[in-house]
């Protein structure tokens, strides 16, 4: 697989339900071994980008090619290439654990049976267990199993730990660093659950009202911005601050704390030096990101 | 959201209603029936009886399949949920016996007096309806209970329905049944309709959910179960890549679900065969078009309606849902085929049965009951695969499959021998219908969004 092509392409997609718009004019490239964060809030349109990505929506406008063939027209042959975990945990309720994994096997001649049974240990799935009698976590973890069974080169996690409890999403992700420093393939994981994320991601993607609005490497992003804690070595702080791209700000007498864009550490000094204070320079979180982007 | 509409969502949305949609489809195609029947509804030749048990039937199905509804705490915590309550069931209740009480618009010769007796009947039995089964509070095999009186009216054929349609439209009878299920309602909404009962049938439902039946399923044909899923799964691995993988996929999802439940099915068959076999009523037909009916919805589930993504793409999903709907017309007229044989042999050891003077001999079923599988299977999945997301119009459709079907039953246009089945009419009725399956799943499969 060449690196510098992209294997999921989408140029101006556009998906209209009735009335409503789910995705506006959507450009987006995923280019391989990347762990690819899609962030946004309920019904900003991740999932339909996904269902896209894979063929199972079609189009308004606009094409969606996954790895080199429009999605809508994917064979077996790129299909066994994608592995997938639906938010809902769609799974074939009236078969066991044991044979859905096993039906699910029968579909991909690479099936890799070694990583299934340790999956099955680590996961503690009871095999005899009919599906619909499984918890959510245990329903979500199965779907991890089947989706990741095939070693496939896309792997599409869509919101995989929303049913997860604390200590199963605590587990998952550190599964999801393992398989990702052993194996590389590229990770699409889409989430509202940031902090989670946040950990495992390199490239971040955000939706917002069916819009694409980010979309970049999380240390580039992370490089954008930063907080500024400005303490006054003499007295009060002077109004207004002298800085420039501030997105939000606090100011208290001899204390300030603002956020800035596109300001680069020694220039954030060199006026806190000139106004006679001293600044703390600090990162922001994701959530914190994700929040200055949307907003 | 107001509160009616909150119960409506939760209502809506259970599975079972697939029963009652079901049950109304053919329930409209017994009054397309009356409606035609030429002989017309008089008073002693029992077809008062079906508004009646209509009447009965939807109310009984309406409370069991709500009743839990009804104990879910959202709905607790809204205003005003009784009085919900109250609005769906009259609604549906008034709905109802207005159809009921078109019958006697068609014949208009009926005694006057009937039509008000007729009336008050039909409420009195669709408000006692509501109430036995909430008294089942929400248990499926004790609310199979309350059907038994109307089966033990129809086990006596012709007869059963006229007595008891005497009996109700007499005035002792009127009166017996309006003060009957009128005492019940008071008592039924002054004690059942509480928080505690109904929070009572809830938790019997879970309990039922979650101790005893959990284990029972969990390891229920398990062995059976596994021997299929190991043979297809070995199939499918012999033809892993090709489309032919695909397809054995789609019959693994129709034949092993089906086997999961086989006793259940041939506990139905046996039993239908014997009823038909020994009254040989009108009903006969409709009850097999509904074994048509079920194994479509079931099957629905296997024709590229579902989520689980896997290695497949589009073109093998339509020859999967193609050849699923094959699968699962071949498997219903091997089934039906199977009763059909077994009535030939039993034919020939079931006694004469004698009830209240009449005598009834077992016939052999007619081989035109294949017919239905053959003509009606693929259409119907096609147009259940394609409505699946609209019922209002998915049951128009069925609704109008039914009556199709039902007009050359009565005109005895199906040949009643296996080699009729050949005629030119049955395989292109059988071409047509198969027509409309690769139509409905291209368009499924190739025009809209999976998922």
């Amino acid at each position: 697989m060449s690196q510098d092509k992209p294997i999921v392409e989408i140029r101006g997609l556009t998906k209209q339900f009735r009335k409503k718009i789910a995705i506006e004019a959507v450009d987006w490239d995923i280019m391989p071994n990347r762990i690819v964060g899609l962030l946004g809030a309920n019904g900003a349109g991740k999932s339909t980008l996904i269902r896209h990505i894979i063929g199972l929506y079609l189009p308004t406008t606009g094409t969606c090619t996954t790895f080199g063939c429009r999605a809508e027209k994917l064979g077996p042959e790129q299909m066994a290439r994608i592995g997938y975990v639906h938010q809902e945990g769609a799974l074939l309720d009236w078969m066991t654990a044991g044979q859905l994994i096993r039906y699910v096997a029968a579909y991909y001649p690479h099936w890799n049976q070694d990583l299934e049974a340790r999956y099955i240990e680590d996961f503690d799935i009871d095999l005899k267990s009919r599906v619909r009698t499984l918890s959510p976590g245990q329903r979500q973890k199965l779907a991890i199993l089947l989706a990741i069974g095939h070693e496939p080169d896309l792997l599409i996690l869509d919101e995989p730990a929303s049913a997860l409890d604390p200590l199963a999403r605590s587990q998952f992700l550190d599964w999801l660093l393992q398989i990702i420093q052993h194996e590389g393939r590229t990770i699409l994981i889409s989430s509202h659950i940031l902090s989670d994320v946040e950990k495992v991601i390199d490239q971040v993607t955000i939706m917002n009202r069916a819009q694409l609005v980010t979309d970049c490497a999380l240390d580039d992003l992370r490089e954008q911005y930063c907080d500024v804690r400005l303490t006054s070595l003499n007295g009060v702080l002077p109004e207004p601050l002298p800085f420039e791209h501030v997105v939000a700000s606090k100011q208290d007498k001899g204390q300030a704390v603002l956020t800035l864009k596109n300001t680069p550490p020694d220039l954030i000094q060199q006026i806190a030096r000139q106004i006679n204070c001293r600044a703390e320079i600090q990162p922001l979180c994701l959530e914190d990101l994700y929040k200055l982007e949307v907003a | 959201m107001s509160a009616i509409r909150v119960n409506l969502k939760l209502f809506y949305q259970r599975k079972i209603m697939w029963v009652f949609y079901v049950f109304v489809i053919f329930a409209a195609a017994i009054f397309c029936f009356l409606f035609s029947d030429e002989r017309s509804i008089k008073l002693g030749r029992g077809l008062y009886l079906w508004p009646m048990a209509f009447m009965y039937g939807i109310a009984f199905l309406v409370s069991i399949v709500t009743m839990d509804t009804w104990g879910k705490p959202l709905v607790f915590g809204l205003p005003g949920h009784q009085k919900v309550l109250f609005l769906i069931y009259c609604g549906i209740g008034m709905v109802c016996g207005a159809l009921s009480l078109t019958i006697l618009i068609r014949y208009p010769a009926s005694a006057s007096l009937h039509v008000v007796w007729f009336g008050v009947v039909l409420l009195s039995l669709n408000v006692m309806a509501y109430w036995l089964g909430f008294l089942s509070l929400g248990s499926t095999k004790g609310a199979c209970l309350g059907f038994i009186p109307w089966i033990l009216i129809l086990c006596y054929g012709r007869n059963g329905p006229i007595a008891v349609e005497r009996f109700m439209l007499d005035p002792l009878g009127v009166v017996l049944l309006t003060t009957g299920s009128w005492s019940v309602t008071g008592w039924v909404v002054k004690t059942l309709l509480q928080r505690q009962t109904l929070r009572e049938a809830c938790q019997m439902d879970i309990l039922r959910h979650h101790a005893w039946p959990v284990e029972h399923e969990k390891y229920r044909g398990l062995r059976l179960a596994d021997a299929v899923n190991q043979w297809f799964c070995r199939q499918m691995r012999r033809h892993s890549g090709g489309v032919g993988c695909y397809v054995w996929a789609a019959w693994y999802k129709t034949v092993g679900r089906i086997i999961l439940g086989w006793k259940g099915y041939l506990l139905v068959g046996v039993l239908l065969m014997v009823w038909m076999g020994y009254t040989r009523s009108i009903a006969d037909p409709l009850l097999f078009i509904m074994m048509c009916f079920i194994p479509s919805i079931v099957g629905i589930a296997m024709l590229g309606a579902e989520t689980l993504v896997t290695a497949e793409g589009r073109v093998p999903r339509f020859w999967a849902a193609v050849m699923g709907g094959l699968a699962m017309q071949v498997c219903t007229a091997v089934s039906l085929a199977g009763i059909v044989l077994l009535s030939y042999g039993l034919a020939r050891l079931l006694p004469e049965a004698t009830i209240q003077g009449q005598s009834y001999i077992f016939h052999a079923l007619p081989w035109r009951i294949l017919v239905y599988p053959i003509g009606l299977i693929p259409a119907l999945l096609g147009l259940i695969l394609l409505l699946r997301r609209h019922f209002a119009w998915l049951a128009i459709m069925c609704a109008a499959v039914a009556v199709l079907m039902i007009i050359p039953l009565m005109q005895d246009l199906f040949p009643t021998d296996p080699k009729g089945l050949t005629s030119g009419l049955n395989v292109a009725a059988g071409l047509l219908s198969y027509v409309v399956l690769m139509a409905c799943s291209y368009w499924h499969c190739f025009r809209q969004d999976i998922v």
